[in-house]
């Protein structure tokens, strides 16, 4: 029985920071997808979200339009990133574009260094955040939070995509540029398209996280090293298939540190990267279809 | 395109140059340099990373030195303070060394806020001769690698070896005596670790679980199944503010009614904010400031701690901090020093090793020695508990 309610803990666990995950590999997933370039500052957009939120809340607006604005702003930034940073760059090699998202990474966390410091900073949770226990098993209401919010966005995705003329005019861009662009798709706007939600997702993913571990300016590195893992490991060029890697990625590294040492939960998850890599580079839950390799 | 990525790259270096020139050199704010006035030197981080640290330090250090010059100097000598900003920069610390050496000249130089800048700043001292008080932390700062004293260097903050001990002495006391120890996976967490690995047995502790846990911590709840099913009898969670505040708050939700000690390194009121319910009653251990109306009268430290409480909040509109104490220490024993000798570099060094005997001042009593720079013992730290968000005295 203890053994029964160790293991529910330990998915517990796994679920919620694989939630998170999912929620900042979305975000890798779309950017590549129609830009072909891998975002490193994806992470810095859930740290953009999380301490905007604070910022918003500690200035007395309530809880829920602190996240929404926050989630705006920082769409803005994704914005301002896309025009600047990558729609001036676009006629650059793949590398140039993905060495930009890396100097913008670290030029967005000293912009956070500036504006909150290096102090950690909390956010309450958004629902009262009494543990329910079940089977001897604690689970929180804001890791419920996490773990919905992934999976509502993980169906508007699969809706996005496959039933809604602008999803689809994004994927057009991925298969055939060139094509789309002849059928009146301007591939410039779906690169901006792209970016501002894959940064509003990633906002939301800080806010999420915000309660649950605090948030400081550089809580965005780990998260977006994580999140592309999950990316590679479930299949970049798929949202759905990018989701579930993340909540395998969570769950592995719930039960590597839970049964063996948190020391290796990190040799696990890049292990596992690597291997993903050698065997199946399209990714484990990815058709395999040639589109990109 | 060239032209874009050109236009970038200038950009930049716009960028960098301004960060260059805005960090240029140290600001040297002298108070009255008349002909007869003795030279000291301010080197701390009062901005960039480590301000939280650095700022309230460099505050104290200019409010003594104004206070006492107030009151006419030491024996009728002005004292000519250099404050230098190192930007937390170790780069700049020492350019900020140097000059205080070569071109200001200072009789004595106090200051290095965190322990890489006081590491990289104190081989200009030994090779200049000139006594350096840190007010750093790191062990290194004061013995080097053999562990013999560095010459010319002394340190005002405890070891992380104190804290340690403290803990355990808290322990045996309270007969907990299997207890687990997890400390963040980074150069604080590790030292912390090798010091309770070190000292455990001498207290009769003994450690039923050790583990590590990232400074990026998110989730602790799968490392703390394990300590749960280790069935100890205290948790001691070993970390800075951020992921100690994690840690503790997944081992209440996990409801495991256990005593939580965590390291000094949390005693700040950020911790209560961050960490919320879940930081109350936390036992730790810190220097005696934050509780020093708590103090028994007969302690010789109250005094002095309520006294530099209040003169820096009347000053600076906000509470003192341990750092800012630091600062203070190390000003007080540069005082006494130069009462007695005057500005000469060596005699100053000779007489803080030699005669300065026991020392009270706002960290601890200092037994400063000529194989111990720093002086201080376990003692120095109070046990506090966190009550109602609140810090209360658990323990002397």
């Amino acid at each position: 029985m203890e053994t029964f309610s160790q293991m529910l803990q330990l998915l517990f666990s796994g679920l919620t920071i694989g939630a998170i995950y999912a929620l900042i590999a979305v975000g890798f997933v779309i950017i590549y997808n129609v830009t072909g370039i891998l975002n490193f500052a994806q992470g810095e957009f859930a740290m953009f979200g999380a301490l905007i939120s604070i910022s918003l809340v500690k200035a007395n607006l309530p809880l829920w339009l602190a996240i929404i604005l926050s989630i705006v702003i920082v769409a803005v930034i994704g914005a301002v990133f896309e025009r600047t940073a990558i729609h001036t760059a676009r006629k650059s090699s793949m590398t140039t574009l993905i060495i930009i998202t890396i100097g913008v990474s670290i030029a967005f966390r000293g912009i956070a260094i500036l504006i909150w410091g290096t102090q950690a900073q909390s956010l309450p949770p958004f629902t009262d955040n009494t543990p329910i226990k079940f089977l001897e098993a604690v689970l929180l209401p804001q890791n419920l939070w996490a773990i919905g919010l992934a999976i509502v966005i993980l169906i508007a995705m699969m809706y996005f995509f496959n039933y809604t003329f602008t999803g689809k005019s994004l994927t057009a861009c991925v298969v055939n540029p060139f094509a789309a662009r002849l059928m009146g798709i301007n591939p410039n706007k779906m690169s901006l398209l792209a970016v501002v939600v894959s940064a509003g997702v990633g906002a939301l993913a800080g806010t999420v996280i915000a309660p649950i571990s605090g948030a400081s300016y550089d809580m965005g590195m780990m998260l977006g090293i994580k999140a592309f893992v999950a990316a590679v490991v479930g299949g970049l060029t798929n949202a759905p298939a990018a989701i579930a890697g993340a909540f395998l990625i969570g769950i592995i590294e719930a039960f590597t540190e839970g049964l063996w040492s948190s020391g290796l939960k990190d040799v696990v998850s890049f292990s596992l990267l690597l291997l993903i890599l050698f065997v199946k580079p399209e990714g484990l839950f990815a058709k395999a279809s040639g589109k990109r390799v | 395109m060239k032209k874009t990525l050109l236009s970038l790259f200038l950009l930049m270096g716009a960028l960098l140059l301004v960060a260059c020139s805005s960090s240029g050199e140290g600001d040297a704010s002298g108070t009255e340099s008349s002909g007869d006035s003795i030279k000291i030197a301010g080197i701390f981080s009062a901005s960039g990373g480590a301000a939280a640290l650095g700022e309230p330090e460099m505050q104290t250090l200019k409010m003594l030195v104004d206070q006492k010059n107030a009151d006419g100097g030491i024996n009728g000598r002005k004292i000519d303070l250099v404050t230098y900003d190192d930007k937390s920069d170790q780069n700049e610390a020492i350019l900020s060394m140097k000059k205080a050496l070569t071109q200001d000249k200072v009789s004595i130089v106090i200051g290095g806020t965190t322990s890489g800048n006081s590491l990289a700043m104190l081989p200009l001292a030994e090779q200049n001769q000139v006594p350096y008080i840190s007010v750093a932390a790191s062990k290194q700062i004061y013995m080097n690698e053999n562990g013999q004293a560095r010459k010319w260097v002394f340190k005002m903050p405890q070891d992380d070896q104190q804290a340690v001990e403290r803990i355990l002495q808290y322990l045996k006391d309270n007969n907990l005596t299997k207890v687990a120890w997890l400390n963040v996976a980074n150069s604080f967490g590790t030292g912390g670790h090798e010091e309770f690995v070190k000292h455990m047995e001498n207290y009769g502790v003994e450690s039923v679980i050790e583990d590590e846990f990232e400074a990026t911590v998110t989730d602790a709840k799968p490392l703390l199944t394990r300590v749960k099913k280790a069935n100890p009898d205290a948790i001691i969670v070993w970390g800075t503010v951020q992921e100690s505040a994690v840690v503790i708050k997944n081992i209440r939700e996990l409801a495991l009614d256990l005593p939580v000690l965590a390291s000094h390194g949390v005693a700040t009121n950020q911790f209560i904010e961050v960490a919320g319910d879940a930081a109350n009653d936390v036992i730790l251990p810190t220097g005696k400031l934050l509780i020093a109306d708590k103090l028994e009268a007969s302690n010789p430290q109250k005094e002095l701690l309520i006294a530099y409480n209040e003169a820096f909040t009347a000053k600076y509109n906000k509470p003192a901090s341990t750092f800012g104490a630091y600062a203070a220490d190390a000003f007080s024993i540069a005082t006494k020093a130069i009462e007695a000798k005057g500005d000469d570099s060596a005699a100053l060094r000779d007489y803080i090793e030699q005669e300065l005997g026991e020392y009270v001042g706002l960290t601890g009593t200092f037994n400063i020695t000529a194989d111990n720079h720093m002086g201080l013992s376990p003692d120095s730290f109070a046990m506090v508990r966190i009550v109602d968000g609140k810090w209360t005295l658990e323990d002397k």
